[in-house]
């Protein structure tokens, strides 16, 4: 199912407004830096956190409304909460932690098969002490999903993972996600989580929603300084072997990853280089291509290029001067093969 | 012993002894006075027996009641915003710092046969609570219920409530809240309020004498046998006072410190 909502509250002295549509099958990001509000906007859909004003709507059923007095209290929405520290009730077992949702609901769903494709099963007698991060992760979401809910709430997921499981889990993620039924929204702080995972980011900055779309063009496109200097990256799908990314959109990449399948590339505008003649020197991605936007931003000109692949570059005033750079004109771009950030998907 | 703590002066250390002495001694006097080969003659005499019997069912009951109502106080307390609470909480703490003798005076203008609340069980049911087993169980309870108000209460309050968020989402309604999640999870502050105010209960004596009175078989629990066992026979006020030191001993020792919130 779809999550639809406009949500208006305040939670301190800080008031959060931000809107938010989730199509089903769809994973959304709500991407911000800390203390943006992101949480909160995660636990009023939940209904751990009142709306002073809005609509929240879950499928068809609108679950909270104030104008018209509808709130549906939390243990009746049909939403499946992952918290960022997982919250498993430490005196249960992995077992008992994953029924207790079914038993409230007096039945049964599907506890066996989300045991099952969560591979679960031999954890099922173990305390939540007794499990690694990545292991009370899957917990986590197989407990949430055992109450079949019609949309899945992801609170920084994997925040609470040291780097080597997070990048491991996150590809686990990814590949469940992307199977997922129904609408996910996923808050985090991190953008590798919100490239790697949702198709769509929602930029939540102070409360609000500054900016929003696919993520792709989010990623390369930032329009605000936060997200900027946080993203403004080109992400880039394709299929590894043995070093070489064929795109998804045309072209290759040189890399130095030894991962193979499907892969996420992920470039910084400002390692790619700008040269009016073939560049000499050792990066081993060189391209002729053509200029097909310019785009001044705060102290930064973002170059897009026309590839394959498309491409972002980040280049100074005085670079832009220099090179003659304008859209339609024909240059040459390079980068280094260790300047590609890849994560497997 | 860390090296690099300021020294203790001397004059401390000398008050700290005097301090230690102080308590050790009455314990020491008990255990030397004690009549180790008549104390099994003594504890099973019918008089004692009774009184054991009288305070092991009475204390029992009291850590009953103090539990079933004091856990929903605490929980309200702990969990609750509203005008008084304050004030509420000072009422549920009076009984520990009150004199238990006033208690019992207290009690008595209540459930008093011209009590507050009294005269009508009195004159409607023919109830008369006050000289009564279940007058003792009343003192008792009312004595005992804030050492497990407090526990708990600061129990409910340090766990992490996202769990309890956690468990909504779970679809798990209030009731369900606190019986699967929250009460296991302060299980252990819970058992130890229950045994701090099983034992309070059982040690207890100014409240049930006056509200109660001392009659053998009916309200003459442990205490109040040593209390007239004194005038009568010194031995056998030292034995039963060696049960109630055992006792509370042994619920100290269980505890390790856990009581109070002190701990945990």
């Amino acid at each position: 199912m779809s999550v639809t909502a406009r949500i208006i509250t305040s939670i301190g002295d800080r008031t959060i407004d931000a809107q938010l549509i989730c199509e089903p099958g769809e994973t959304v990001a709500l991407l911000g830096p800390n203390g943006a509000g992101k949480s909160t906007v995660l636990r009023a859909i939940a209904g751990l956190q009142p709306i002073t004003g809005g609509c929240i709507r879950i499928g068809h059923e609108t679950v909270e409304e104030p104008t018209s007095g509808t709130f549906i209290p939390a243990e009746q929405r049909r939403v499946g909460m992952v918290f960022q520290d997982y919250l498993l009730f430490p005196h249960m077992t992995v077992r008992q932690n994953i029924e207790f949702g079914p038993r409230n609901q007096r039945k049964d769903h599907d506890v066996a098969s989300w045991i099952e494709t969560l591979d679960l099963s031999d954890l099922l007698d173990r305390k939540p002490a007794q499990l690694s991060g990545g292991q009370a992760q899957r917990v986590a979401l197989a407990r949430a999903l055992a109450t079949n809910p019609q949309a899945l709430l992801l609170d920084e997921p994997l925040a609470a993972l040291d780097a080597a499981t997070k990048q491991s889990v996150r590809g686990e993620l990814r590949q469940f996600l992307q199977r997922y039924e129904h609408g996910t929204v996923l808050v985090t702080h991190d953008p590798l989580d919100a490239l790697v995972l949702a198709d769509r980011i929602v930029v939540l900055e102070n409360g609000h929603v500054t900016q929003k779309g696919p993520t792709a063009e989010v990623a390369s496109q930032p329009r605000t300084e936060y997200l900027a200097t946080l993203l403004g990256v080109t992400l880039i799908r394709g299929t590894a072997r043995e070093g070489i990314i064929d795109c998804q959109g045309g072209g290759r990449l040189v890399t130095s990853t030894s991962a193979a399948g499907s892969v996420v590339a992920i470039i910084r505008p400002q390692a790619i280089s700008l040269h009016a003649n073939r560049p000499e020197g050792s990066a081993r991605n060189v391209w002729h291509t053509t200029i097909t936007g310019v785009d001044a931003h705060h102290d930064q000109v973002r170059i897009t290029l026309a590839g394959p692949p498309q491409l972002t570059a980040a280049v100074t005033p005085a670079a832009v001067a220099d090179l003659g750079i304008a859209p339609g004109q024909e240059i040459w771009a390079s980068l280094k093969a260790t300047d590609i950030a890849i994560h497997q998907a | 012993m860390n090296k690099a703590t300021t020294p203790a002066p001397r004059l401390l250390i000398a008050l700290a002894i005097l301090a230690l002495t102080f308590l050790l001694l009455p314990l020491i006097g008990l255990l030397l006075e004690t009549p180790w080969s008549s104390l099994p003659a003594l504890l099973t005499s019918p008089a004692a027996a009774e009184a054991l019997r009288l305070s092991i069912v009475t204390s029992l009951f009291a850590a009953f009641f103090a539990t079933l109502l004091g856990v929903p106080l605490a929980w309200i307390l702990a969990r609750k915003d509203f005008p008084g609470r304050r004030f509420i909480r000072g009422i549920v703490l009076l009984p520990l710092v009150l004199p238990p003798v006033v208690g019992g005076v207290t009690l008595l203008t209540a459930f008093g046969r011209r009590g507050l609340i009294g005269q009508y069980f009195y004159d409607w049911f023919g109830v008369q609570l006050p000289f009564s087993t279940a007058g003792v169980v009343m003192a008792a309870t009312f004595v005992a219920m804030p050492f497990l108000v407090i526990t708990v209460e600061g129990a409910l309050r340090s766990i992490d409530t996202r769990y309890e968020q956690a468990a909504r989402t779970l679809g798990a309604r209030p009731r369900t809240v606190l019986f699967r999640i929250t009460l296991p999870l302060i299980s252990a502050s819970l058992v130890a309020g229950i045994v701090l105010a099983w034992a309070r209960a059982l040690g207890e004596f100014g409240a049930t004498i006056t509200f109660a009175g001392n009659f053998p078989g009916v309200t003459q629990t442990l205490p109040l046998a040593v209390y007239s066992a004194l005038e009568v026979s010194r031995e056998e006020a030292i034995a039963l006072s060696l049960v109630l030191l055992a006792v509370s001993l042994t619920v100290l020792v269980s505890l390790r410190g856990r009581f109070l919130g002190s701990r945990s």
